[in-house]
């Protein structure tokens, strides 16, 4: 009977988060440069949507700019956090994050070589679509070379960790290599393109992200059951069976890929694979279950907030990376002394 | 660096209107160039040294006239003016080789200097795009021994084929180029005449390197050419101590110059601020110029009124001298009675058709920035906006930025036949081209024709 | 047993004048730079000419290239001297306090507070302190390196810091300050963000003989207190327990440690930027061949952290002259990336 009771709890607070992601879908509409009313905006929305006469430049704004722009931060949210529910789940270290695995500097490698060199992985390509698609491609090298070296050499979940940081050092030597020899404008580019920001994302990029979060969350979320077996799994042993083995490379792979599509259209925006899974799990609690739509909608909520403080802030702004990292630095550190007695270090 | 930058606005914001007021006064065509060679001995302040600043010394020695209203007739610059001031001026009609000449630049610092060279200057180093053009446009690129960087293949086509290559980049001049640079000098026998550069590139010559050009008894020229009207008077002066062709060719390059800003003058003179075209400046495509930077005071030249200064809104965002990156397409989207934007580009001729179009289209109106086209930033303005080829005559782009503030005033045949008239000229970056083969200034009609 | 020893002493006395030798054939090297006919011999007389001959003609060869050694080449690689000591001997301060074979100032995030604090002082002209210019930069630095020390300290006291937990904390902690580094620039126009790129990638063009006395004092001075502590912290590298057991009192020794390590890192990145891995990649190659006793580790680190730094500087000079701290990266990352999966005894791993 309790058991049910919390579990409707857990529940309560899905939809919860999910409500308040929600509200600031409709609150970040109205705020950016171009001046209207949060009325008109909401409006501006639902008049597009049902097709009634809405004013040319309120439209162009809200529904070009601001709405895929807003579409992006949830799915950004939503699939970062997942993806950093899998990886803390996977690596049983509750520090592990996207970024921390290489992820974010795979990326960074792939979009220089076409925002500074030129150089498209596809011949085809050109441009954005280069930049988007060398980032992708590039992201998924470091979760390929941990469980590469993972499978000939027997490694403990922190030494996978340590070896995407090795990883992550690697790569950022060569984009800086490329760097030096950038010139002040592709540089500045690059620059942005590392800070993080949802600029970038149009209705061209949303179906892509949209198809990969949608698939993947509801992927990972079958497998909850799975991943909570590993999870609960003897956490003194050095290696794990080898069908926990399987399922934690799949999973890997998996959450690799949503977060290389999220990164390669916003660059990185840090931390939120930390901050969605670790607020969430203060109110749901450890299972997979009900964690991963909980982190995922938080996540959710948390980006579009800071994009909108992003928004806020000015011609000058912050780009949200900075505005998440602000958040995220000082939370990396409570969860560190957080965890002090748990088992997880 | 804010009270030098401040300083430099200054000297070219009172050089223009000495120059502006002074021109036309006159039936001579000469003298409608003011002053602006900035040659110590140019006592009269006019477009060269002759007789008549000869003149000026002698009465000043007879003391009919006060040096203090001719504070430039001190041709050696020793603070007096007598005999030896004559001895130098006349070996300077002369156009005597070997005469040192007192030449007016910046230094570092952005204060007015003095530095000696040495007539007829050969063996010039150059660096940064806008001091490496005027070089070119007064045809000294036959005197270029070195040069930092080069990005422009067809524009920059003129510098001697067998200057060398210092391979600094258009931001930093390493160590290693440095070094490139003094066994240059080291391999002339007689060294390297000077060091051109432009006041924005300055922080590059750093205490050290000026220190070893002072120890090599190298002059180091400074203007602030990025803008338009100080331009002329670095290509008149660069003009002169290059000697010879090269002094015929600038005086009638500052001189239609001058005509061009007399032209704007007779129609915007008499505009009062509220009366004047309100305009946004850009650079590299989506980066608002702030007020004080070059771009934007070039176009003020041009007679146009800063937006900022009708929206404080836009005024206090945008202040200071240098650009802003647009953070996101709404950038502009509450400025938008702006009445033009002007978006400096530069850009390289020498262009078929084809590649016009492709400049047009891939390199200027779709260019992609952050994920959306340029276009997209100044949704609701691209009829008018406008590019204009940041690395033309300066006179030739004030006429462009004129003929879009003031369109009925000033036609685009009219934009068209300045730069006609600056090709005919014989002047070396521009030989060989024609009005179509240079994107001197492309708008939303251009853009909308290279689509179709 | 005795020749053994010996042996040992020989070998050590044998890598120090081998590392010596070999820093003064890099300065030379490094000051040839790229005048046709001022070989590494001239280099060398035109060096013995400036301090006891008569100066060259005004703009010949020999003048430009004895004023470019002098001016430029000299504090440079002085510099680089400087820089590699310093950080060498903090990065194996701190691998034996933390018991810990990836820490350095880098990995651990105190270059990046100390870039932070440095670049805010330049950028903005903001000062945690009333003190201004040149001290005003390394007081910034200063505490911008104490936030990941103190942190470090503090975090100690409270969970059991493994290797992995410190290096995702300094991981997390560059991440912070880079983010933040780069906002400061993005806003700031485009020729800023050049000069904030070399900072932070660690470059050391442009020094000159002004800086080089502050970082001298900081090495020199860090260097012989650590050098004083060695047979200390050979007891913290045996790890926490026997520390204790030995009478060590861990907490106020890792934090005296920790705030040395900040103020010469401080010094010495406030004038050349992030310059990653030297502390990591020197004491690993000295514990490799002379063992782990940290009286002959510091010493002989500061010596091979100089030599590496010289030899990064001229392969960096050499390829079209990147900033020095691409090459350490390059040369550093996979160093890093081996001592995770080549985990052995040696280097003391325990993850």
């Amino acid at each position: 009977m309790e058991y049910r009771a919390t579990n409707r709890r857990k529940v309560a607070f899905v939809i919860l988060f999910a409500a308040i992601a929600a509200g600031a879908f409709f609150l970040t509409l109205s705020f950016g440069v171009y001046d209207i009313s949060f009325s008109d905006s909401i409006g501006a929305f639902f008049g597009h949507l049902a097709g009634g006469y809405v004013d040319p430049t309120d439209d162009h704004y809200i529904w070009d700019v601001r709405t895929p722009r807003a579409i992006g931060a949830i799915l950004v949210g939503a699939g970062l956090s997942v993806a950093g529910v899998v990886m803390q789940n996977d690596f049983k270290n509750p520090l592990a994050d996207p970024y921390t695995l290489g992820i974010s500097s795979g990326a960074f490698l792939g979009a220089t070589l076409s925002l500074v060199l030129g150089i498209s992985l596809i011949p085809a390509l050109s441009g954005n679509t280069a930049t988007v698609v060398n980032a992708m491609v590039f992201s998924l090298f470091p979760t390929a070379i941990i469980i590469l070296v993972a499978r000939f050499r027997r490694m403990t979940p922190v030494a996978m960790i340590l070896t995407g940081i090795a990883v992550m050092y690697l790569f950022s030597s060569i984009t800086q290599i490329i760097l030096v020899s950038a010139t002040a404008e592709s540089l500045s580019d690059a620059y942005q393109w590392r800070v993080g920001s949802l600029n970038r994302v149009t209705w061209d990029s949303l179906p892509v992200m949209l198809a990969v979060d949608v698939v993947m969350i509801l992927l990972l979320w079958l497998l909850s059951g799975k991943l909570n077996v590993m999870y609960a799994g003897d956490r003194g042993a050095q290696t794990l069976g080898e069908t926990a083995q399987r399922i934690r490379v799949v999973t890997l792979v998996m959450a690799s890929l949503m977060t290389a599509c999220m990164v390669c259209y916003t660059g990185t925006i840090g931390f939120i694979g930390l901050v969605g899974p670790h607020v969430a799990r203060i109110f749901v609690g450890s299972n997979n279950r009900y964690l991963i739509p909980a982190s995922a909608a938080f996540g959710a909520a948390f980006v579009i907030l800071a994009d909108t403080v992003a928004k806020v802030s000015g011609a000058n702004g912050l780009p949200v990376g900075v505005i998440c990292s602000m958040i995220g630095g000082p939370l990396f550190i409570w969860i560190l002394i957080r965890q002090r007695k748990s088992a997880w270090l | 660096m804010i009270v030098a930058a401040a300083v430099v606005v200054i000297v070219v914001i009172a050089a223009a209107a000495a120059a502006i007021t002074r021109g036309g006064g006159d039936g001579d065509p000469g003298e409608s160039i003011a002053s602006q060679l900035q040659i110590m001995g140019n006592a009269n302040d006019d477009y060269t040294i002759d007789d008549k600043d000869m003149e000026i010394v002698d009465d000043i020695i007879a003391g009919t006239k006060s040096f203090t209203d001719y504070p430039l007739a001190d041709a050696n610059n020793d603070g007096k003016v007598d005999a030896s001031d004559k001895q130098l001026l006349q070996d300077i009609i002369d156009r005597k080789s070997g005469t040192v000449l007192r030449v007016m630049c910046l230094d570092t610092s952005g204060n007015n200097t003095v530095v000696d060279v040495e007539y007829p200057l050969r063996n010039v180093v150059t660096y940064a795009t806008n001091m490496q053009l005027p070089v070119l446009y007064a045809n000294g690129g036959q005197y270029i021994v070195g040069y930092f960087t080069s990005s422009y293949e067809v524009a920059e086509g003129s510098i001697n084929p067998a200057a060398k290559d210092l391979e600094g980049s258009s931001r930093e001049i390493s160590d290693a180029s440095w070094t490139l640079f003094t066994q240059l000098d080291a391999g002339l026998d007689t060294g390297v005449g000077a060091f051109l550069t432009d006041y924005s590139a300055v922080a590059q010559i750093t205490a050290s390197r000026q220190a070893d050009l002072d120890a090599a008894g190298i002059p180091l020229i400074i203007y602030p050419s990025a803008n338009a009207a100080d331009e002329i008077t670095t290509v008149l002066t660069l003009g002169f101590l290059f000697g010879g062709d090269c002094e015929s060719l600038a005086v009638e390059y500052a001189q239609a110059s001058w005509d061009v800003v007399n032209a704007i003058d007779s129609v915007v003179g008499d505009l009062s601020d509220s009366e004047k075209t309100t305009y946004i400046s850009c650079t590299m495509w989506i980066y608002i110029c702030e007020g004080d930077s070059t771009y934007n005071t070039t176009a003020t030249d041009a007679g146009g009124n800063w937006y900022g200064n009708v929206n404080s809104g836009f005024g206090s965002t945008y202040s200071g001298d240098g650009s802003t990156k647009m953070q996101s397409v709404e950038a502009l989207s509450n400025y938008q009675d702006v009445d033009v934007v002007i978006n400096n580009r530069s850009m390289d001729w020498g262009l078929t058709a084809d590649e016009m179009r492709d400049l047009i289209i891939d390199d200027c109106w779709e260019k992609d920035r952050d994920g959306y086209a340029v276009k997209d930033y100044f949704a609701g303005l691209e009829e008018n906006m406008y590019f204009v080829n940041n690395i033309l005559p300066g006179a030739v782009k004030l006429a462009y930025m004129a003929h879009i503030l003031y369109g009925d005033d000033f036609s685009m045949e009219w934009a068209d036949g300045i730069l006609q008239q600056f090709i005919d000229m014989g002047t070396a970056p521009l030989e060989g081209q024609t009005v179509d083969s240079i994107p001197a200034c492309i708008d939303h009609s251009d853009y909308l024709d290279a689509k179709a | 047993m005795k020749a053994e020893y010996r042996r040992g002493i020989l070998l050590k006395v044998a890598m120090l004048v081998f590392s010596l030798i070999c820093i003064v054939l890099f300065v030379g090297l490094l000051s040839v730079s790229n005048y046709e006919g001022v070989g590494l011999m001239e280099t060398y007389q035109i060096i013995w000419n400036h301090l006891f001959g008569e100066p060259y003609e005004t703009g010949s060869l020999y003048w430009w290239a004895d004023r470019y050694i002098w001016n430029t080449a000299m504090p440079h690689a002085l510099a680089a001297i400087l820089a590699g000591a310093a950080l060498a001997v903090c990065g194996a301060m701190m691998q034996s306090i933390m018991t810990n074979p990836l820490a350095d100032p880098y990995s651990t995030g105190i270059s990046s507070g100390a870039c932070f604090g440095a670049i805010s002082a330049i950028v903005m002209g903001l000062s945690f302190s009333t003190v201004v210019g040149e001290m005003g930069i390394v007081t910034n630095a200063f505490i911008g390196a104490m936030v990941p020390a103190l942190l470090i300290v503090f975090l100690s006291q409270r969970i059991h810091m493994t290797p992995a937990t410190l290096i995702l904390l300094g991981t997390a902690v560059s991440y912070f300050f880079n983010s933040m580094v780069t906002y400061l620039m993005v806003t700031t126009d485009v020729d800023t963000l050049q000069s904030a790129y070399l900072w932070q990638i660690g470059s050391l063009d442009g020094m000159t003989w002004s800086s080089l006395p502050f970082m001298a004092v900081f090495t020199i001075a860090g260097s012989a207190i650590v050098m004083l502590m060695a047979s200390k912290l050979n007891v913290m590298s045996l790890g926490e327990n026997s520390a204790v057991s030995l009478g060590v009192d861990i907490q106020s020794f890792r934090l005296y440690c920790l705030i040395l390590m900040a103020v010469m890192t401080a010094a010495i990145v406030s004038f050349t930027g992030i310059l990653g891995f030297i502390g990591l990649v020197a004491p690993h190659l000295v514990r490799l061949v002379i063992g782990s006793d940290n009286r002959f580790v510091i010493p002989m680190s500061m010596a091979v952290g100089a030599l590496l730094m010289l030899v990064s500087d001229y392969l960096a000079f050499q390829f079209a002259s990147i900033p020095v701290g691409v090459v350490l990266s390059v040369i550093g990352s996979p160093v890093f990336f081996a001592l995770i999966v080549w985990q052995n005894k040696r280097t003391g791993a325990i993850y």
